[in-house]
């Protein structure tokens, strides 16, 4: 059997016949039929906007690799800097280039005065942390002559390199605004689960971050990184084409990961969970899941 | 421990056993654990989203360098199926 698609546009009875490659044919072959003939795909669930070699996703068959690599011997052997090195540069690192890296994001951790001070702090006191957070991933790109320069390589490197070590500063304030309590600055001898959990917890001189829930965080990290491309990666991608600064980009990714369909599925589990109360109302809650009655998230 | 745990344990239990959900595919994912272990890790659920971006910021980075990378990528731009109105001549406000 061939690995072609044979499309008759029944009007003309002209065909055209174009290859199949891993489960994808070029749209382009319609346009040969007829250039004013185009696909409805609402929400692109049948459309591949891309090429991409980053990551392979089939939740069904529980599969989720990156460049490759099974997510299970990632989490269980890897750290969340080393998969980041991974995704970003398609390899693993040696332990030099891993070394490199991880001293260059420690020491980009910093953030200006004024993102705190005049930015963050112009906040109302209740206000979202994640409304908080986009805001301020978009500002940050402001505080960058070279933010623009997307198409050289050194300087689109060093926006990677920011972002990837400013963002759990800036997570971090964001929290520590929302609940009244005082900044704590990057602490570049820690790793980089540790210090986002030292700036976020951190009350008085006594706090040592705990090594098995810093592992945790690490773990969850690489879990997150990837999930190919969902809502917010496409925003990400759409935003990018225009060829706006990474800042820009970033923070309209995470504004449609701000959407309770993309990124409030967890909540909505703790929020179920707190619901159902009791393992005794389990089979109750079940029951009326088939229903129709709710959901199970 | 966190009574909830106990809750969802029994939960992922009771639907992976069950027909209904077994076939529609319905199983838990990443999302169904990570609310649990960022609550006993003390953030508060205004806080997950956040975590969320966090480590996708790295996803997203890398989606971007891919695109402009990409020789065959432009600037987006969908096609759209209109379903409005055909022409029609304006009417004054004194005639509508």
């Amino acid at each position: 059997m061939a690995d072609t698609i044979t499309i008759i546009d029944d009007r003309t009875g002209k065909k055209v016949t174009v290859p199949i490659t891993d489960g994808v044919f070029s749209s382009s072959a319609l346009r040969d039929l007829d250039p004013n003939l185009f696909m409805y795909d609402p929400a692109y669930l049948s459309t591949a906007s891309c090429a991409s070699s980053i990551t392979y996703l089939d939740g069904e068959a529980g599969i989720l690799r990156y460049r490759g690599y099974p997510i299970e011997q990632l989490a269980e052997n890897s750290t969340f800097l080393e998969v980041a090195y991974l995704l970003i540069n398609g390899q693993l690192p040696t332990a030099k280039e891993l070394s490199t890296w991880q001293l260059n994001v420690t020491h980009h951790t910093m953030i200006h005065e004024n993102m705190r001070k005049r930015f963050v702090d112009g906040f109302h006191y209740d206000a979202h942390p994640m409304g908080m957070f986009i805001s301020a991933i978009a500002a940050l790109g402001t505080f960058y002559d070279d933010a623009k320069d997307i198409f050289e390589k050194e300087s689109f490197d060093k926006q990677i390199l920011r972002l990837v070590a400013k963002v759990p500063t800036i997570a971090a304030m964001c929290y520590r605004f929302s609940q009244g309590l005082p900044f704590v600055s990057p602490n570049n001898a820690l790793s980089y689960g540790e210090n986002f959990l030292n700036m976020m917890f951190r009350i008085g001189d006594d706090y040592k971050v705990d090594p098995v829930l810093a592992r945790a965080m690490d773990v969850l990290f690489i879990l997150h990184a990837d999930h190919e491309q969902n809502c917010g990666t496409t925003a990400m991608r759409v935003v990018s084409s225009a060829n706006s600064d990474p800042y820009t980009a970033t923070a309209a990714a995470a504004a449609a990961l701000y959407g309770p369909l993309h990124g409030g599925a967890n909540e909505a589990v703790v929020r179920m969970l707190t619901e159902i109360g009791d393992v005794s109302h389990v089979p109750a809650f079940i029951e009326s899941v088939k229903d129709g009655h709710g959901r199970l998230m | 421990m966190n009574p909830l745990l106990e809750v969802a344990v029994a939960l992922e239990k009771a639907a992976l056993s069950d027909d209904y959900f077994v076939s529609r595919k319905l199983y838990p994912n990443v999302d169904f654990y990570s609310g649990l272990i960022y609550q006993a890790l003390g953030f508060p659920v205004d806080m997950f989203t956040v975590l969320f971006a966090i480590p996708r910021t790295v996803g997203w980075l890398t989606h971007m360098q891919e695109l402009l990378a990409d020789k065959e990528q432009k600037i987006s731009r969908p096609r759209q199926w209109y379903t409005g109105v055909d022409e029609r001549a304006y009417t004054p406000i004194a005639k509508r």
